[in-house]
């Protein structure tokens, strides 16, 4: 309904659009939340049968600690890092700091190099 | 539709906003209290969950949880779904299913016996 009155050229091949730093922070921050979002039932799960009893609690201490589990734990944790981080980002944005392209660029860097970090240290810890 | 809001945008930022810094809050805490144990039994887990001032900031923690997903949810299916009637049915899914994990969070923290 957008194209309606407009007729320029639409070129949307995310594969070939080469995206700037912040572009990629920003749909990381969307694409993580969507994960976030369909972890929700995942996260009242385990919290409820961790309170049940000894026996579960005993249960998801266990299940937390097969490998695969770890693995995708690891990967979650990577993806809520950089949910939380970007957010951060954007809400110093919201508050006129590092709004300039400079350090929206560097601060961008800055928040994927952080779950960078957070990934490898927790890949570190597997091995 | 004499009565619609005409602007929806803002107040949805807001509530964006602070359920962010809320749960920022509330999960320094938590990560600070686990860090300070050296291993968690079940006996402390169920007395720390079970503290009145836990359940509370935990149900506060939930709620701000799912109306954060809410109006993340609801922006990305505003950019990408145009469609009236599928865009209807993805929202109508989303909430009800958050209002469940809703219940469903109240129950796990404050009726444990119900």
């Amino acid at each position: 309904m957008a194209n309606t009155h407009n007729k320029k050229p639409v070129f949307l091949n995310l594969l070939q659009i080469r995206m700037p730093v912040t572009a990629v922070v920003s749909i990381g921050h969307r694409f993580s939340g969507l994960i976030l979002f369909i972890c929700i039932p995942v996260l009242i799960y385990y919290l409820d049968k961790s309170l049940q009893s000894a026996e579960e609690f005993a249960a998801v201490l266990n299940t937390f600690s097969s490998s695969p589990v770890k693995w995708i734990a690891i990967l979650l944790i990577w993806v809520f890092v950089h949910h939380l981080v970007a957010g951060i980002r954007f809400l110093f944005i919201d508050i006129d700091i590092g709004v300039d392209k400079k350090s929206a660029s560097i601060s961008a860097w800055l928040t994927l190099l952080v779950g960078f970090i957070v990934l490898v240290g927790g890949v570190a810890c597997l091995l | 539709m004499p009565v619609m809001r005409t602007v929806t945008g803002l107040r949805a930022w807001l509530v964006q906003r602070f359920s962010a810094v809320f749960m920022l809050i509330i999960s320094v805490l938590l990560v600070m209290v686990f860090l300070s144990q050296e291993s968690l039994t079940y006996e402390q887990w169920v007395g720390f969950m079970r503290h009145p001032v836990s359940e509370m900031a935990g149900v506060l923690f939930f709620f701000a949880m799912l109306i954060h997903a809410w109006v993340g949810m609801r922006d990305i299916i505003m950019d990408y779904v145009h469609g009236l009637s599928v865009r209807v049915i993805l929202l109508v899914t989303i909430a009800l299913t958050l209002i469940a994990m809703g219940l469903w969070t109240v129950h796990v923290l404050l009726l444990p016996l119900a």
